[in-house]
């Protein structure tokens, strides 16, 4: 009777401190993977409000046989963005191809885009060459990668 | 030590077979317990990294098809993790009523990435003339987008 009580006990409690280590192992995994999350989330939060950009230019050149039309927009807040990330809607359609994507920096205008630059750092200005039959007024969109957008209309 | 009588030895037996299952209960439990505890972190922290915009020009005649009574959405994601394009996982309310006609595609690339756009089409949707409000919702991030045709 003495004997195999405390074997018994002695078998419970074992079970308890390994049920104790499994619960506070899968507890404190899930506490870590929920606030890399959070963590996540506020960082693209701040790029977000670090975001400004500006359409400084839109030209439409409807001499062409196809039409054309030229923005300028600037990179004006302290976020690094990028451009194949960035959309561009004219009058509510999606602009899935451009002409030229040229990114002006401190050495120089560069291609930007796929075979060029992708970074559209801040200050810089990139300039869009979209050909496209337009009907004025034109509503110009574009939106950055955090979601910040900038809009236009030019007659 | 003095030897014991066999009624000793069964009581013995049986309290240490009693003990080994509820210990063997209780860790099972708490297993469950614990991968339940998992899942639910998985789903959570995935819910948290997801966010979308809804990038249409609302005042743009592309958004309302009049003819084809179709709305198209474009959604961005700008969250933090690749999120799923297929019409189940999006569903979309417009008015307030549940839309079960929807089709995606991803306009940009080949899975919905960070940074990637996919286009909404809402077809066999008639909206009369005024304004409408239609809600986006994918894995927890819900957008709204009011508009007038």
């Amino acid at each position: 009777m003495g004997f195999s009580v405390s074997a018994a006990t002695a078998i419970v409690f074992i079970a308890a401190f390994v049920s104790v280590g499994v619960l506070y192992s899968a507890g404190y995994a899930g506490f870590e993977q929920v606030e890399a999350a959070t963590d996540a989330k506020h960082e693209n939060a701040l790029q977000a409000q670090n975001t400004a950009i500006n359409i400084t230019d839109v030209v439409h050149d409807a001499d062409q046989p196809v039409e054309y039309v030229n923005l300028t927009v600037v990179n004006q807040g302290s976020t690094t963005l990028s451009v194949n990330a960035t959309d561009v809607l004219l009058n509510g359609t999606y602009q899935k191809s451009y002409v030229t994507r040229t990114v002006s920096t401190g050495d120089g205008t560069v291609p930007a885009g796929s075979g060029g630059t992708d970074l559209w750092l801040p200050g810089e200005t990139l300039r869009l060459s979209i050909q496209r039959n337009m009907s004025a007024p034109i509503h110009v969109y574009v939106v950055t990668e955090t979601g910040v957008t900038a809009t236009e209309v030019s007659a | 030590m003095a030897s014991v009588s066999s009624e000793t030895l069964i009581l013995f037996i049986a309290s240490i077979l009693v003990a080994a299952s509820v210990a063997g209960t209780m860790t099972d439990g708490v297993n469950r317990l614990g991968n339940a505890l998992s899942d639910m972190s998985d789903d959570v922290s995935e819910e948290i990294r997801s966010d979308i915009e809804i990038i249409s020009d609302p005042s743009s005649d592309a958004l309302y098809d009049q003819n084809n009574a179709t709305l198209t959405l474009l959604l961005k994601n700008t969250g933090s993790s690749r999120l799923n394009p297929d019409p189940g996982n999006v569903d979309l309310l417009v008015d307030g009523t549940y839309h079960e006609n929807v089709s995606t595609a991803v306009i940009d690339g080949e899975t919905w990435q960070v940074g990637n756009v996919v286009r909404l089409d809402a077809e066999s949707l008639s909206l009369a003339s005024g304004d409408h409000r239609a809600v986006v919702i994918v894995d927890g991030a819900r957008e709204v987008i009011r508009f007038r045709t």
